[in-house]
């Protein structure tokens, strides 16, 4: 199954959070966290990794998608984007062919779940990963702009390319102003796209989440215990219901 | 202000109605003539088209970015370059070339809305802000104008004086982030291909046509919608 993390505005956490994500969800589930901002490497830089292939030799120098795949550390394993290639800023259809092909099969043979974290924007290529997903996960802020990219690129995503299935998510956000925000989105969403977006919950602002990235090492391996990581857990814990496999936790309280 | 102190200065010599001499009389008319060019210029109008002057463009290319980013609109921008003017100026000299910069203004004037915003932005360069337009919309503005640009005789009968224009085309999508110069730039990048492809030439923006139908389209309706969802705390407190 393959997800994404998604925003439409830049900087609203999708980074830190698709990489706290695939930690709370390993080893119960296989996960691959792919960078899908592939011209702008984000995860390895989380994680202080280096590697050495990424998909820009699989991209561009024909290698296998499974020799650049990385363990993370941290239980789950990663598909590491270049850090400033201009060429798959804009990859061309051979080299979306190469990685639809690649990930699928990643997908169908080693892992129950692969994450996307996108990059910011709606440019072809975010569209692009949030078609191949079977569920795209809407991150937003509670800031006008940020709330208004979501709602475009939803609306986007749902009458132009028919992807139907969203998760909405609030993050620095508290729990009351989460609510508070998605009952009203829910509305906007459900009047005019005629879609019906399943809440994951909100994040709070926490200096925590900061620290991490600054520590370059992920919140749920530093901090469990802090309210930004617990708000993460349960999120994690409300998705596992849509995740394949026999879970037992399936038929848990959410 | 400086400009004030000279045409109170002007005002008294006027209302004495007297001149020492000839050479003072004209030393007045030229003061005069250089007052009325200062005034326009901060009226931030282009004395001889009569459209805004550049530097008015780029403040209100500056505030249109602003904008687009804050309310999350999107506006166009066609940058207008005459092909082969200098010719003009060779054949017919700088004062018929000057008509034909003055024409140019009207047809421009004259195929725009009243939103919009044309200006004189180089010797023959021209450019209009189309706010809260889409792609599509530009575009089309800018093949009126090339089209009333073609039709129009810039001299008499017996020697027709035709001109064209080369342009570029594009929207500022504030997802895309850039900023206005980076966005002046691009679409001047564009306006130069159109030189190098030819001439008489509308380049459009990479991607324009197709992106056009995303985005640019959360209506106000929808925004306005929107807006209860960042406002509520204001109705329940
Ligand atoms: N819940 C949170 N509390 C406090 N700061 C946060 C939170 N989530 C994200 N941030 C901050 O926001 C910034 C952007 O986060 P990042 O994950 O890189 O966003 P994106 O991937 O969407 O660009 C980071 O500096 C991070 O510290
Ligand atoms: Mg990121």
């Amino acid at each position: 199954m393959m997800i994404s993390i998604t925003s439409g505005k830049g900087g609203v956490g999708k980074t830190s959070f698709a990489l706290n994500l695939a930690l709370a969800l390993s080893p119960a589930y296989r996960v691959l966290l792919v960078d899908a901002d592939l011209g702008l490497a984000n995860v390895d830089v989380m994680l202080s990794l280096a590697p050495t292939v990424t998909v820009r030799h699989v991209l561009l120098e024909g290698r296998s998608i499974r020799e650049a795949v990385i363990n993370s550390g941290y239980g789950f394993d990663i598909l590491p984007a270049a850090s400033g290639v201009v060429e798959l800023a804009q990859p061309d259809s051979e080299m979306k062919g190469t990685l639809e092909l690649g990930l699928r099969e990643l997908a169908e043979e080693e892992y129950d779940l692969l994450i996307f974290d996108t990059g910011a924007g709606i440019s072809p290529i975010v569209l692009w990963f949030n078609c191949l997903a079977d569920f795209n996960l809407v991150i937003y802020t509670p800031e006008p702009t940020s709330i208004t990219d979501a709602y475009a690129l939803i609306k986007v995503l749902s009458r132009d390319y028919g992807q139907k299935n969203f998760f909405l998510l609030a993050n620095q956000a508290s729990e009351k102003e989460g609510e508070q925000y998605f009952s009203h989105l829910n509305r906007v969403i459900g009047h005019y796209l005629g879609l019906n977006p399943y809440y994951l919950g909100a994040i709070p602002r926490d200096g925590e989440v900061e620290k991490s990235i600054r520590l370059q090492k992920p919140l749920l391996a530093r901090k469990r215990e802090s309210k930004a990581a617990q708000a993460i857990l349960l999120v994690a814990e409300k998705l596992k219901p849509f995740l394949p496999g026999e879970e037992p936790l399936v038929a848990t309280k959410y | 202000m400086e400009i004030e102190r000279r045409l109170r200065e002007m005002k008294a010599l006027l209302a004495e109605k007297r001149a020492s001499s000839m050479e003072e009389l004209w030393l007045h008319f030229r003061e005069l003539y250089h007052l009325c060019e200062e005034l326009y210029a901060q009226a931030s109008i282009d004395f001889l088209t009569g459209l805004y002057n550049r530097r008015f463009f780029e403040k209100e290319l500056d505030l249109c970015v602003e904008r687009a980013q804050r309310e999350r609109c999107v506006f166009s921008l066609i940058l207008i370059d005459l092909d082969y003017f200098k010719t003009i100026n060779d054949r017919y000299g700088h004062l018929v070339g000057d008509e034909v910069l003055k024409g140019v203004g009207n047809i421009i004037r004259e195929s725009i809305r009243k939103i919009d915003i044309p200006a004189r932005y180089g010797g023959e360069e021209f450019a209009i802000i189309l706010p809260g337009t889409t792609f599509e919309g530009a575009f089309s503005a800018a093949f009126r104008l090339q089209k009333s640009l073609q039709k129009h005789n810039f001299g008499d009968e017996k020697d027709p004086i035709k001109i064209t224009a080369s342009m570029g085309v594009g929207t500022y999508r504030p997802l895309n982030g850039i900023s206005a110069q980076e966005f002046l730039s691009e679409i001047d990048a564009l306006l130069y291909q159109a030189k190098m492809m030819g001439r008489n030439l509308i380049m459009p923006q990479k991607d324009g046509f197709s992106q056009s139908k995303e985005l640019e389209e959360v209506s106000l309706e929808e925004r306005q919608a929107l807006k209860g969802v960042w406002t509520h705390d204001d109705k329940h407190n």
